[in-house]
């Protein structure tokens, strides 16, 4: 079984380590985590990850910024990108999970049941149409 | 006799007449007398002065009457004037006498010392004249330069005099003599005024007093007067002398002042208020961005700690039953204090507060239409008591909306399969005896008001004992409540905004929410 690539990119070691941890004792997944937007930018192009998890609020390089890169490559744009976001805006984010503007948004705290099914749906959704 | 010879003008054209009269003094050094022929001469003389009395003759041929006497009188006033005229024409002296002159000598009816007495007297007479006029015009001056009111009356209250500074309010001065001094006096003062007047004639105590005068234009004057009393010679008391004062602006002015000084005092309030508002606003909003800051910084550590949780959970597969139970304590109290920090960044979000005197019946009447869908939609009964009298409580509409919303929706998560919710909104003052009940922590006096909001629902599950107070349940295995935010976060938010939260789990089942605010106190 191929594992599917998955790209880090949050501000907090703490939590893209324990994150790459929970992700990859599944089994099913390759992860690559990175502490800053710009190594994320660069990882992205050089690990060609088949989904991104992306914290929003990072200082530097933002999430936003970052993403407006990885849409601006030909090789990458294509690549999902799940947000992660602190900001918690209730009447914004009905759930923990949701979509603003065509966005893929996850609230933190990240629980970590809640991630792997977005992830699978996402990368799942992303298959059948590509295949 | 010893006095200084008297200087004596004779104004006579006969020179017989003047040598008769001449000859009748030549014996006496009393008098130095000097002849005028004709009246222009005579008055030449008088002007370059040095003659104590004039005497003329005022039966001059063909100029006989009082042409002369006027021209004389005229030119130089302050001559004594005696004349002279024959034994028919005492009608002319008379007429002469009444329009100035100080004396008349009948002529060759008199001798020497008539003539010396009448001269003298005559002398004497115009001084005192003289003296009487300056004096009468000196007060003359002084009643015209005074703006006060000066009133002579008698004991009927008649009007004896009025100083010319009357024309500007009861007109001419000479027109009030003998008229009632009351009559002007506002219909609502004058019994007061007459009855002071009368006390004034009784006791010879002259009386301050302050009335209105009602002016034939209809225009309302304030008047201050003193009285002081004039007494004949037996000590009873003859007149009354009135100074008066007329001092409708001086009120005015008063009340400009006295309405400049209350406004100068409510801005001033206002602003105090303006000021108090201003550093409430302040000071919330400094614990806001503090407690949100302090949250945002435990939010990764925390999530950090939940993704360890899971991980651990995962891996220790065969972990014995101990291992398990830390684990999932450690997953609960992570995920606790997530709720308290996710709460504290939801209530401490970057928005701007606004102190304002509210009503809490509207407040929670727009909450309950906010979850209407939600009640109908768990059958869940609603009993709805509103005070329509709430006096208002200040606080941040915004925040409160929220507090009121999160235990609502905390009450009808509690109900999935229907119950009833009562919600109230009530007020009541404190009495003596009740201050510094604990439930508002002291800062109560009697007097103070407080308003109630009193949520109760019949749901399933509990508050956990640390939060909820007297009376309590014993706990069975009933599931312990969780809001979307946190209890704790809801209790410390209202605590910010000066209120107190009251929770009590209910012998029945069940939770009741008493939410406290003190009143605004109206100014």
């Amino acid at each position: 079984m191929i594992k599917r690539r998955i790209l880090l990119i949050d501000d907090e070691p703490g939590i893209t380590r324990l994150l790459k941890l929970n992700l990859e004792q599944t089994g099913r997944y390759e992860v690559r985590e990175e502490n800053s937007g710009k190594r994320g930018l660069e990882a992205a192009r050089e690990f060609k990850p088949d989904l991104i998890l992306l914290d929003v609020m990072m200082p530097g390089m933002g999430g936003g910024e970052i993403a407006a890169g990885i849409k601006r490559d030909p090789d990458l744009k294509d690549i999902p990108i799940i947000f992660l976001t602190a900001a918690v805006k209730k009447e914004e984010l009905g759930a923990s999970v949701g979509k603003i503007g065509g966005r893929i948004y996850v609230a933190k705290p990240l629980d970590v049941r809640g991630v792997l099914h977005l992830i699978e749906r996402t990368l799942g959704k992303k298959g059948g149409t590509t295949a | 006799m010893d006095a200084p010879p008297i200087k004596v003008l004779l104004v006579e054209d006969d020179p017989d007449h003047a040598d008769s009269l001449r000859e009748l003094v030549r014996e006496t050094p009393h008098f130095q007398l000097t002849r005028a022929g004709r009246i222009e001469e005579a008055l030449r003389q008088l002007e370059s002065g040095g003659f104590d009395v004039a005497v003329l003759d005022l039966t001059l041929p063909g100029r006989k009457g009082l042409a002369g006497y006027h021209k004389l009188r005229m030119a130089v006033p302050a001559i004594p004037v005696v004349v002279l005229i024959g034994p028919d024409d005492e009608a002319l002296a008379f007429q002469a006498v009444r329009e100035g002159a100080q004396e008349y000598l009948v002529k060759s009816e008199f001798d020497d010392r008539t003539l010396w007495r009448v001269l003298r007297y005559a002398i004497e007479r115009k001084r005192a004249e003289e003296e009487l006029r300056q004096s009468a015009e000196f007060f003359r001056l002084i009643s015209a330069g005074v703006t006060d009111l000066i009133a002579v009356i008698d004991r009927d209250g008649k009007r004896l005099y009025n100083s010319p500074s009357y024309q500007n309010s009861l007109g001419s001065a000479a027109n009030l003599q003998g008229t009632n001094s009351f009559q002007e006096i506002h219909p609502e003062d004058k019994e007061k005024i007459k009855q002071l007047f009368q006390r004034t004639i009784a006791t010879g105590v002259g009386q301050r007093s302050e009335y209105r005068m009602l002016l034939a234009d209809g225009s309302i004057r304030h008047i201050e007067s003193q009285g002081s009393v004039i007494k004949d010679a037996s000590g009873r008391t003859s007149r009354v002398v009135v100074v008066s004062r007329d001092i409708t602006e001086r009120k005015q002015q008063m009340e400009t002042l006295e309405k400049a000084l209350c406004d100068l005092h409510r801005a001033h309030q206002e602003l105090k208020a303006t000021q108090t508002r201003l550093v409430e606003s302040e000071r919330l909003e400094a614990v806001s961005t503090f407690a949100g800051g302090i949250a945002h910084e435990v939010k990764n550590p925390l999530q950090t700690i939940l993704l360890g949780v899971d991980f651990l959970k995962n891996s220790l597969t065969n972990a014995g039953e101990d291992a398990r139970m830390v684990l999932d304590e450690m997953d609960n109290a992570a995920r606790r204090a997530d709720a308290v920090v996710r709460g504290l960044v939801e209530f401490t979000a970057q928005r701007k507060r606004h102190m304002k005197a509210q009503d809490l019946s509207v407040i929670v009447e727009q909450v309950l239409r906010s979850v209407e869908s939600e009640l109908a939609g768990q059958s869940i009964t609603l009993v709805k008591e509103l005070a329509t009298d709430l006096p208002p409580v200040r606080l941040d509409l915004k925040t409160m909306k929220h507090v009121f919303l999160n235990l609502l929706t905390s009450a009808i998560v509690a109900m999935p399969d229907g119950g009833h919710l009562s919600v109230r909104t009530y007020f009541r003052r404190l009495t003596d005896g009740q201050q510094g009940s604990r439930r508002t922590r002291g800062q109560s006096k009697a007097g103070d008001t407080f308003v109630t909001v009193e949520i109760e629902d019949d749901g399933a599950g509990v508050i956990e004992s640390k939060l909820a107070g007297k009376p309590n349940r014993t706990f069975g295995t009933e599931m312990i409540r969780k809001g979307a935010v946190d209890l704790m976060v809801l209790k410390k938010v209202v605590e910010l905004y000066g209120g107190t939260i009251h929770i009590t789990n209910r012998m029945t089942g069940g939770v009741k929410v008493l939410i406290m605010f003190k009143a605004v106190s109206k100014e």
